[in-house]
């Protein structure tokens, strides 16, 4: 389930924050830097471009805090910006041109964000999958999107989104069954 | 069927457990620094963009004189980067970039960024030339990544796409000077012709 559904925030909090009040915006960042930063990094994985785009998300959300109407959850609304940030980045030509993330860059992580052998087998498997179809098993698995919603944000279908995640499923199967045994993440073959 | 339910469950649930990522540490220190860079840009309709890292500054050095340098031609240049109706054909620097094969350019732009990938990281503390520069450089390459998203190749327009290639790598070009001449400046000594750190 989303770490965002988790987050909740006063009202006060919000219209303080809004209001200019750098303690209420502070809180607001510590309350939501998490969840959209680990978003960020699932779908641009790069750590570096994770920093920009979460300054870019925060940096819109505490300066356009009028322009949540209260219509849907707050922690929605921050998510959508982070997500929309994260496509313009991976649509840019600049993305387009870069390398894959370098390994010598997510090796750099504090340790205590490391993940263990399983999880990390499927840390793996998830950033060999191309961008477009990482966000869709993202965005659908974890965050619970729909695939009318991820089609959209694609420019696309709910068909393409379905069957984007359908071949990402196959693939993450394909690359985790060769090294798990009896994990967690363990896929046994149907075929 | 059913086990490629349970599959399909068990891969969700491990999705879900993955840990978070920790932000960085000096994070919301420059968030705030760039909200407050906000709400003076938004009434002195001036100044860097929000997005950009906040810089202290230092009086200027020697350094300072190549990034100048580079901004002025950067800016001397900066026709290049306007819609092609703005851009006359065969125009200055323009017309020599604009004779190479747009494959040619965009290899050259990601060796650029390949280059620029390898530097080290910006220093703390700036020199304000090296700041004004770099934001300039960033924000006509940012120009004209928005310009490239719309693919006018694929459109028929074949030239502007060239012209447009053509402009990245001269600002990329600038933009390595730049980084570089800044980065020599804060030590960075070892290997530097062949692109290690």
């Amino acid at each position: 389930m989303s770490t965002f559904l988790h987050v909740t925030v006063p009202q006060d909090c919000l219209r303080r924050a809004g209001e200019g009040d750098r303690q209420a915006q502070r809180h607001l960042y510590e309350a939501f830097a998490r969840p959209v930063y680990t978003l960020l990094r699932r779908l641009v994985i790069r750590p570096a471009i994770a920093e920009e785009l979460l300054h870019d998300t925060f940096i819109e959300v505490l300066g356009h805090l009028d322009d949540y109407r209260g219509s849907g959850s707050f922690a929605g609304w921050v998510r959508m910006i982070a997500v929309r940030k994260a496509f313009a980045h991976l649509r840019s030509p600049w993305h387009g041109r870069l390398s894959p993330g370098s390994l010598d860059e997510l090796a750099a992580e504090p340790a205590a964000s490391r993940p263990h052998d399983a999880q990390d087998e499927l840390e793996r498997a998830l950033n060999a999958l191309p961008p477009v179809a990482r966000s869709v098993v993202w965005l659908h698995d974890v965050e619970g999107y729909t695939h009318a919603e991820i089609g959209a944000l694609h420019a696309q279908s709910a068909s393409f989104s379905k069957s984007q995640l359908a071949r990402a499923h196959a693939a993450l199967r394909e690359l985790l069954e060769p090294t798990h045994g009896a994990s967690a993440c363990t896929l046994a073959s149907t075929t | 069927m059913h086990a490629r339910l349970d599959d399909l469950i068990r891969l969700r649930t491990a999705l879900r457990q993955l840990p978070q990522f920790e932000p960085p540490p000096q994070a919301w220190e420059r968030l705030s620094q760039g909200l407050a860079d906000s709400v003076a840009q938004t009434s002195a309709d001036a100044g860097p963009p929000a997005s950009l890292p906040p810089r202290r500054l230092m009086p200027a050095s020697a350094a300072a004189v190549l990034a100048v340098a580079s901004l002025a031609a950067v800016l001397a240049t900066s026709a290049w980067w306007l819609p092609a109706r703005d851009v006359g054909q065969g125009s200055g620097a323009a017309g020599a970039a604009g004779e190479a094969p747009i494959a040619t350019l965009m290899a050259r732009s990601q060796a650029l960024e390949a280059t620029l990938q390898s530097l080290p990281q910006r220093p703390a503390v700036e020199v304000a030339a090296n700041a004004v520069a770099i934001d300039a450089l960033q924000s006509r390459i940012r120009v004209l990544d928005a310009a490239l998203e719309d693919d006018p190749a694929a459109g028929g327009n074949v030239d502007h796409a060239r012209e447009l290639w053509g402009a990245r790598v001269q600002l990329l070009n600038s933009l390595v000077g730049v980084r570089y001449a800044e980065a020599v400046r804060a030590g960075y000594t070892a290997n530097a012709s062949q692109g290690e750190i």
